[in-house]
């Protein structure tokens, strides 16, 4: 008898460090697991383009540009002119990129303001052969200040055309040749951005380069007496009509005293982040349904989602790269660091990422360009971007990496750890007389059905006082019945994950099972299996005889067996068609042995098996006198 | 009043309790705050494959089917970390088209793998070095096999996989259909199920067989052979393992899977043809084929039927491959699962085929609110001797809004 009640001791501990060490396991897995997404544990020749990403790089901004160009136009080879912004200047390129936008569509490239264009640079220009925009048909329009030898050279190969700050402000010329060259700008909006820090402007970057709305600089003290003017000139054109006007710039820059001066002229609307990256999300998120400004990303599930994704710290890479979006794409800019993934903004990719419910065949895809070269943004950030951009089913889908399902199990799994611990304390603490071996089942059985083995040891021992020997205790039927079911079922299903976590570490093998029993040939099936006979055995053989030495082991043995064995029976069943069904046909691919997935679907079977093996057990407490053991 | 010893073990019970609560709390913080202050490290690499970039179209411009097969794993796996490395490895033979027609299902969950065809010498260095750099995560439920080696391939592999230490399976037979029903035993098994969905191919006719491989790389249904005139006995003993019964498409015309076949193959299932003469119209009919409904089996594991890919507006995307090269469109077919690229269609000697031409004049997006928008994208398998620039240009210009065909 104290054999017996050894194995059982060990037994139980055993299981019981497995449960308890689940959570620490968990979250080791879960870190290790990150670092070694991150870690780039990949050889030295991989592409630099996915399924789901392009990246536009060149070896410098130039040549950047000069490729956004020609993925522009590659399949007419008709470009209808060229606009030629300084690299330098952020804000001349944005203002630039409204000439890229239908119907002008000009292709942008950037040059540095003070260094003449290369040959190789001006030949390629040449190749992209201009047609001419405007009525003068001019090949060329410079956009902001350049030097007048890089003027020269250009005008001795192309017929170009000067816009700079020499008479109005840049942004007010530009306006004035963007109304002459293209009809179809809304002038019910204007766009306000930033002077002073330029990165928050370059969220508009995709969207001016599709609608060439109007924009404006402003910087800490408000816009300037010709901005004033040129706003008051636009609301003077909408009559009755408000002018909206969009003020893309923080708190910070653009504080509230600016802001109730501009309501003097239109409708005032800020849109804008804490940050660049926060700022670059606003706009994405943002719409406005009278004037359809903004890309309400978020609240379109059903369409392609498009991103343009640059570093704020190279914002002429991102400029350049942004023409892409004037014909062909339509979507937000996303900004990010150059190394990591900034969590919002994979939270807002997660938030939008594609899914599907039954096929996936007409399932949304998601597209992502990235701006740069790889140590603008890097490699292994345009493969996380690439990998949450695929789509998945519905089911599975996350809000973050981690599912809705597996985030619900994983507070079931606290809920199960903290009841376990709190088991063991009370039955140790307040349950002093209860044996030893029923303390550590009871204890195996909460970590393993979770709050409703909590339930079922209240149940057990309510009403009970402390310090009375509990083995005792004469309870109703019901009650034997919770008590039965809970450690039978937690029991049954922790030597069933146990067994099956050893034999994956021993590398389940796939049998080639022929004919009808080819399922068999399945690890997860057998492991089930193998798990049930030894669920079975250990309970039958050691740990529900009785550990009282006044009775006879076998004698007790032969009376009990049919009883645990129908018990144990029952749990496995329900324990393994559970795990079957979720392992196999509702989770998209199986959940890895060990991770919260799989954790999750054992917590789920064995849940499962409480509710068909409590009325086995009522009616086994009610038809044997003895049956009451836990 | 309680004891003094009640007392205590009360105030034990009320430490314990928070101590593990604590001890879990900052387990779960830490599970969720690591990883989120981790930077990337840097990370130097160099470009083996140029892919083209077009807008609306990538070109693959690769002219034999082992350069095509690294180009597109190492397309849809950059490797850097596990979500973006494949379960397995899967090598075909690169003189056998029908064993990477019926590899083709490999490339879907839950094997999930980029087919790579290999010459019968020596494995190449650049396939083993991709293997490496892919670092396969091993499959599951069959050992953490990292390498499925299909068909007749030189035993040198296998010599070579076990030098490098890469634990492998190898399924091979004595005929394309033997093989085609192993695999389809071999996955049967570790889905714990048979596909109810059965894709029939002809055993002579590669077009049409790699048109139904890209489907069974998406959704991962087996592909089985069938002769004109008759059922191949292995196809005969797959299908009969389906006690319910299959739901049997057949893709291809009259001329290459007779009546006779049909009769055979209406014993196991409900048997549907895919319409179209050719090739490239059975292609084009198949992409806007759509057939669901409930599956023949339990209600507990009634799981949706899914059958073609439904093209019924902007939002393709489709895989351009040449008539000649069906093997370099089988082997691309990974990208209709991790690329969720898809259907395949075929050109023909540089040419656009009709049928190919009218379904994307038809699935060609409009202009609309950027709320709405749905686009077109499509990859190109051959370089320019296969597909010339016009026809690639043509292509894009298909592709992209209706707006800009005036351009």
């Amino acid at each position: 008898m104290m054999r017996v009640k050894t194995a059982a001791r060990i037994i139980l501990y055993g299981l019981i460090v497995v449960l308890l060490a689940t959570p620490f396991y968990l979250t080791y897995d879960h870190v290790m697991c990150m670092r070694r997404s991150a870690s780039g544990d990949y050889a030295e020749d991989a592409v630099p383009l996915t399924a789901h990403t392009t990246r536009l790089s060149g070896d410098n901004i130039t040549d950047l540009s000069l490729q956004a160009v020609r993925v522009r136009y590659a399949h007419s080879g008709a470009v209808p002119g060229l606009v030629v912004a300084p690299a330098a200047d952020p804000l001349a390129a944005l203002y630039a990129l409204r000439l890229t936008a239908p119907p002008v569509g000009a292709g942008l490239v950037l040059l540095d303001a003070d260094e003449e264009p290369s040959k190789e640079v001006l030949a390629e220009m040449k190749q992209l052969s201009p047609r001419g925009i405007g009525q003068r048909r001019k090949q060329i329009i410079l956009v902001g200040e350049f030097s007048q030898q890089i003027r020269t050279k250009l005008a001795r190969r192309f017929r170009i055309r000067c816009v700079d700050s020499s008479g109005p402000p840049l942004a007010l010329a530009v306006d004035e040749l963007v109304s002459e060259l293209n009809s179809t700008v809304n002038d019910e909006r204007v766009i306000l951005v930033s002077s002073e820090d330029s990165r928050y402007a370059l969220p508009l970057a995709t969207w001016l380069s599709r609608t060439a709305d109007h924009v404006y600089p402003i910087d800490s003290n408000g816009p300037s007496k010709d901005v004033v003017s040129r706003l008051q000139s636009l609301q003077k054109q909408l009559g009755d009509k408000k002018l909206n006007i969009y003020l893309a710039s923080p708190l910070h820059i653009a504080g509230t005293a600016v802001v109730e001066e501009l309501g003097k002229i239109g409708q005032i609307t800020r849109v804008a982040g804490r940050n660049p990256e926060q700022h670059a999300l606003a706009m994405a998120r943002y719409y406005d349904r009278g004037t359809h400004f903004g890309w309400y990303s978020e609240n379109t599930p059903h369409k392609d989602h498009v991103h343009l994704v640059g570093n704020p710290e190279y914002p002429e890479h991102l400029i350049a790269s942004a023409q892409v979006f004037s014909d062909i794409w339509a979507g937000p800019t996303l900004l990010t660091q150059s190394e990591a993934i900034c969590p919002s903004v994979e939270t807002y990719l997660w938030s939008i990422r594609p899914s599907w419910t039954d096929s996936s065949a007409g399932a949304p895809f998601n597209y992502t360009w990235i701006a740069g070269g790889e140590a603008i943004i890097s490699w292994p950030l345009q493969a996380r971007i690439d990998y949450i951009n695929t789509a998945g089913p519905y089911l599975t889908q996350t809000s973050r990496a981690s599912s809705g399902l597996e985030s619900l199990l994983l507070l079931w799994m606290t809920a199960s750890w903290l009841g376990g611990v709190w088991t063991w304390c009370h039955s140790t603490m307040r349950r002093r007389t209860v044996g030893q071996v029923k303390r550590l089942a009871w204890v195996t059985a909460v970590l393993t059905t979770g709050p409703l083995g909590l339930l079922g040891y209240y149940l057990s021992y309510r009403g009970e006082r402390p310090l009375v020997a509990a083995d005792s205790s004469s309870r109703t039927p019901l009650t034997q019945a919770v008590a039965g079911a809970v450690v039978v079922v937690g029991v049954t299903s922790a030597l069933m994950i146990v067994t099956r976590l050893v034999i994956k570490g021993g590398g389940a093998a796939l049998l080639m099972t022929t004919g009808s029993i080819f399922w068999l040939g399945n690890p997860g099936i057998w492991s089930l299996m193998v798990g049930y006979a030894v669920a079975a055995a250990v309970v039958i053989f050691v740990l529900d005889p009785s550990m009282d030495s006044s009775i006879s082991y076998s004698k007790d043995l032969g009376a009990r067996w049919p009883v645990t064995l129908s018990m144990v029976t029952s749990a496995a069943l329900a324990f393994s068609l559970a795990v079957w069904l979720l392992e196999y046909l509702y989770l998209s691919w199986p959940p890895v042995v060990g991770r919260t997935a799989w954790w999750g679907s054992a917590s789920i079977g064995a849940a499962f098996a409480l509710l068909t093996t409590y009325p086995l057990s009522l009616y086994w407490a009610a038809a044997l006198p003895q049956y009451d053991r836990f | 009043m309680p004891s003094n010893d009640y007392q205590k073990s009360q105030r034990k019970l009320k430490i314990a309790c928070y101590l593990a609560g604590g001890l879990l709390l900052a387990a779960i913080l830490a599970a969720y705050l690591l990883p989120a202050a981790y930077q990337y490290p840097d990370a130097s690499r160099q470009s083996v494959r140029a892919q083209r970039e077009f807008g609306t179209i990538r070109q693959i411009p690769c002219d034999d089917p082992l350069t095509v097969g690294l180009t597109v794993s190492q397309t849809i796996y950059p490797a850097t970390g596990g979500s973006a490395r494949p379960n397995a490895v899967v090598l075909v033979p690169d003189d056998d088209w029908r064993t990477a027609a019926a590899a083709a299902r490999l490339s879907a969950l839950p094997v999930d793998a980029p087919v790579i065809p290999i010459p019968s010498a020596p494995l190449p260095e650049l396939v083993l070095r991709e293997i490496r750099r892919l670092n396969p995560l091993g499959i599951l439920r069959d050992a953490g096999a990292q390498v499925l080696l299909c068909g007749d391939l030189p035993s040198g592999v296998q010599r070579t996989l076990q030098d490098e230490g890469f634990r492998f399976r190898w399924l091979k037979a004595s005929s394309p259909e033997e093989l085609a029903e192993k695999i389809d035993h071999y996955l049967s098994i570790l889905l714990g199920d048979h596909r109810s969905e059965t894709v029939i191919v002809p055993v002579d006719d590669p077009q049409l067989a790699a048109t139904g491989a890209f489907w069974a790389a998406r959704r991962g249904q087996p592909i089985l052979f069938s002769h004109q005139d008759s059922l191949p006995e292995a196809t005969k003993r797959a299908l009969d393992l389906r006690p319910r019964g299959a739901f049997i498409y057949v893709m291809a015309p009259a001329g290459a899977i007779g009546p006779d076949a049909i009769r055979d193959l209406a014993n196991f299932g409900h048997v549907q043809r895919i319409p179209g003469e050719d090739a490239a119209e059975l292609a084009a009919s198949f992409a806007m084929y759509s057939d669901s409904g409930d599956q023949l089996r339990w209600w507990l594991d009634a799981i949706p039927r899914d059958m073609g890919w439904a093209a019924s507006g902007p939002g393709l995307s489709p895989v351009f491959a040449d008539e000649e090269s069906p093997l370099q469109a089988m082997v691309s077919a990974a990208l209709a699962h991790r690329g969720n690229a898809g259907p395949l269609l075929w050109l023909r000697q540089g040419n656009l085929p009709e049928p190919t031409q009218r379904l994307l004049r038809q699935l060609q997006p409009q202009a609309t609110s950027h709320l709405v928008s749905r686009f077109n994208r499509g990859w190109v398998i051959g370089g320019p001797d296969q597909v010339p620039e016009q026809l690639t240009n043509q292509l894009v210009r298909l592709l992209r809004k209706r707006e800009d065909e005036n351009e």
